[in-house]
């Protein structure tokens, strides 16, 4: 067996296989992290049932000659095919491209008796192109294929309309190591997007990553083993909800950075995920912001607007439930200046209420903002708390910024501008913070 | 071995009897069938068949030679009469493949000229690419290998990308939408040899650099790119005053007209800034422009910018990945070393390395220029 999908019930079963199991069972995963005991499956009874088969307009088999076969049938598919790839594993070694409108690729499940895209060959061959699969498409849908080993992304759609992933799978056979891909489903710029019912293990940045699209859901997809497990990044309304997120290096992430097209983002609904035990060791390259984020963390805000995080389950997250902070935060940690006029660089608007709270904050992850909050204070802290601010407010904000109606999240303000080399006034007072935002209305997505 | 040889037999053979439309292509199906006898065991069909029939997807000939674009089967590369040889200033860098360049209109029919944009070329229009290696620097006699002939033919409703790949024996070239690898070998003018194995790109990756976001278009027929002289077999000539003496443009630019044109980015007589810009425009800006494939970056290198943030300056990738090579921002001036630019542009690792298709070898000269292009820039701090 293989360690994912509907085997995941029994994740660890088979310790010591080559598999791409390997990295997530007990032993190696005890390596891989902050020394934390190995992480259990926090939903083994995670699963995905795709909607109803398409008829197939085309079929394509494993071959001796997988990249000329598959790369043949989407170039010379047409609008509205459905092209039906069969069980077996589908060897590739150059990027895969699919430029024609409104196809859907339909692979038969991702278990091991189903249809598995390996990349691996691509890496030993130059000139193969930086993605597994890149879609020039509108009307796209990938569903049931399990896509292994690309070294670089995994499948990016880039400034599209419609773009749907329905039980796709993405692994690397070495587990989470800083070699794998960055991102593994990869929709930005485009709008109308559908994330359902993935699931990404190993992602070099972050498994599912939606970037600078507007109009998105993202639901009931389990991310684990990646760095940033699911993140959200300069989109404008997003409902992000349903999904596992564990053993990640940060569970789910609502990031908004300076310099992008899109420009500022807004609107970000985070509610009945469940977000735990993402303790593992950041494995990402360096230069990238996620390389900055500190294990430990169930959710992270950077400089969003307007995002509302309630009924979810954070719990046995290291250094903290959840984290809010401005750029200004990274700015400080790094020593460098964003110089994007027409960015917005402050959290505002955000709403935690009705999540539930679990032993976070309990084994701050030696890294160095989490240490500098923990030394800042005197005598020095040895736990943090559920949810973290930097306490960075914009000037021109007279309202709130940040409410948290919690029954049971305790808190901390790091006041982050004071906090190198300064006096920081921290304080784990709620009262300021007992404010509330209206809900935000659930994205409306109708894909053809 | 060329790679896409067993499906382009296929698609030759089934593509014989469907596809040729006979105003288009009176002998393809002989000519096919020929392509065929060529390839190494064409009845190895290593796809089912039923999948491609009648799938094929145009009456686009199979054969280079039935579009008539040069003299003889094209191996000399002589176009006929009525197809005008041209070059750009800036060219992309291609894996050291030489390349040569042809135009042709319909009779009778004029390219809308125009000094900035793009120019307005009539249904009809082909634009004609062949790459190649000169087979040996130092003995020119020996001519040289050509590897495929790239078209762009200007439908009603769009631009329609073609390649055809030249045979070993150098007598045809046969149509392929999925790319192939061709091995190469050429000897430079010190001597040495080099062997490649080169890429042809599939449809895709035509589209993605012609296009991007929009429908795919013409990338060096511009203003800013033919400004110069080329040696015509009548002389040489300004190439956008010989298209205009043809009374093939329309609105053709009279003498002292503005005209925007690119710098040699090997000719150290311009200005290193201008032959920078010029280098980037040609090798980076189809993708990295507002609506090029590379839009998200943000990274956007046309000749035309003059955005610092867009440009790169103490600018972060936002999704670079691997591609940042563990460094911060695209480029720091001053420092080639710590600019992420200049690290993608000397990388050969699929995941990082600019541009992404189809070259494999680093361009040294170019590199070179970046370097010292960045390190020229006046100090920007990209620290608080």
């Amino acid at each position: 067996m293989v360690g994912c999908g509907d085997d995941e019930a029994t994740p660890n079963a088979d310790a010591g296989t080559n598999d791409a199991s390997t990295a997530f069972d007990a032993e190696t995963n005890a390596d891989a992290t902050t020394g934390d005991a190995a992480v259990a499956n926090p939903d083994e009874n995670w699963a995905y049932t795709p909607p109803a088969r398409l008829p197939c307009t085309t079929t394509v088999e494993p071959s001796a000659n997988d990249y000329d076969t598959v790369l043949g049938a989407l170039i010379d598919a047409e609008d509205g095919d459905v092209i039906c790839f069969g069980a077996g594993t589908f060897s590739f070694d150059e990027e895969l491209s699919l430029s024609v409108n409104n196809v859907t690729l339909q692979g038969a499940g991702t278990g091991t008796d189903g249809t598995i895209w390996d990349f691996a060959g691509q890496a030993a061959s130059t000139g193969a192109g930086a993605n597994g699969l890149s879609v020039m498409a509108d009307g796209f849908t990938m569903r049931e294929i399990w896509v292994k080993n690309t070294p670089g992304d995994s499948v990016r759609v880039s400034n599209r309309t419609d773009v749907a992933f329905l039980g796709v799978k993405v692994t690397w056979d070495a587990g989470s190591v800083v070699t794998n891909g960055a991102y593994a489903l990869y929709p930005v710029g485009s709008t109308n997007v559908l994330v359902e019912g993935c699931e990404v293990v190993g992602a070099a940045d972050a498994g599912i990553y939606v970037g600078q699209s507007r109009n998105i859901i993202v639901r009931n997809n389990n991310v684990h083993g990646n760095v940033a497990g699911l993140e959200i990044e300069n989109c404008v309304g997003a409902d992000v909800y349903g999904n596992v997120a564990w053993d990640n290096t940060a569970g789910i992430l609502v990031f908004d950075l300076p310099g992008l097209p899109a420009g500022n983002g807004h609107t970000t609904h985070v509610f009945q995920n469940d977000m735990i035990a993402n303790n593992r060791a950041n494995f990402a390259r360096a230069g990238g912001v996620v390389a900055f984020v500190p294990p430990g963390l169930g959710f992270m805000s950077l400089a969003s607007k307007n995002t509302e995080i309630d009924d979810n389950k954070l719990a046995d997250n290291s250094s903290a439930g959840a984290v809010v902070v401005s750029y200004q935060t990274v700015e400080i940690l790094t020593g460098e200046a964003q110089t994007d006029e027409t960015y917005d660089p402050f959290a505002s608007e955000i709403h935690f209420h009705d999540n539930t709270w679990e032993r976070n904050g309990l084994a701050p992850a030696n890294a160095a903002i989490v240490l500098a909050i923990m030394n800042s204070v005197d005598p020095v802290l040895t736990s943090l708390e559920d949810i973290l601010w930097d306490g960075i407010a914009n000037p021109e904000v007279t309202g709130d910024l940040l409410c948290i109606d919690e029954s049971a999240a305790d808190f901390r303000d790091f006041d982050a501008a004071n906090l190198l080399g300064g006096s920081p006034m921290q304080s784990t007072d709620l009262s300021e913070h007992d404010c509330s935002f209206d809900s935000i209305p659930a994205v409306e997505l109708e894909l053809p | 071995m060329i790679r896409a040889a067993r499906v382009t037999a296929a698609l030759i053979a089934l593509g014989a009897a469907s596809c040729g439309s006979p105003d288009n292509a009176p002998e393809d199906a002989a000519v096919a069938f020929d392509a065929a006898a060529d390839m190494a065991s064409p009845l190895d069909l290593s796809i089912d068949a039923s999948n491609l029939d009648g799938e094929v997807p145009s009456a686009y000939p199979n054969d280079l030679a039935a579009w008539g674009l040069f003299e003889g089967n094209g191996s000399s590369q002589e176009p006929v009469s009525g197809v005008v040889p041209y070059a750009v200033i800036s060219p992309l860098f291609s894996d050291q493949a030489a390349k040569h360049r042809f135009l042709r209109i319909p009779a009778g029919t004029h390219i809308g000229y125009s000094a900035e944009g793009p120019w307005d070329f009539p249904v009809g229009t082909v634009l004609v690419k062949t790459f190649s290696y000169v087979r040996d620097a130092r003995e020119p006699s020996l001519g040289e290998r050509l590897m495929e002939t790239r078209l762009l033919v200007h439908e009603e409703d769009a631009w329609v990308p073609l390649t055809y790949v030249w045979n070993d024996a150098q007598t045809a070239a046969t149509r392929t939408s999925i790319g192939a690898r061709i091995p190469a070998t050429w000897v430079d003018v010190e001597g040495e040899t080099h062997t490649l194995d080169y890429r042809v790109p599939n449809t895709n990756q035509c589209k993605s650099c012609h296009g991007g976001d929009e429908p795919a278009h013409p990338l060096g027929p511009r203003t800013r790119q033919l400004d110069r002289t080329f040696d015509y077999e009548s002389g040489a000539e300004n190439q956008i005053d010989h298209l205009a003496s043809l009374g093939w443009l329309e609105n053709a630019p009279t003498a002292g007209d503005e005209r925007p044109r690119l710098v040699d980015p090997l000719d150290d007589s311009s200005s290193l800034d201008d032959r920078a810009r010029a280098y980037l425009d040609a090798n980076c800006s189809h993708c990295h422009r507002e609506h090029g494939a590379a839009h998200s970056s943000g990274l956007w290198l046309e000749s035309t910018q003059t955005d610092p943030v867009r440009l790169g300056i103490c600018k972060r990738p936002p999704a670079a990945g691997g591609g940042s090579c563990g460094l911060t921002f695209d480029i720091v001036p001053g420092h080639p070393e710590l600019s992420i630019l200049a690290c993608r542009v000397a990388s050969s690792d699929p995941a990082v390395k600019m541009p992404e298709l189809p070259q494999q070898l680093v361009h040294a000269e170019g590199l070179d220029l970046l370097r010292e292009w960045i390190t020229s820039l006046p100090a920007a701090s990209c620290t608080p």
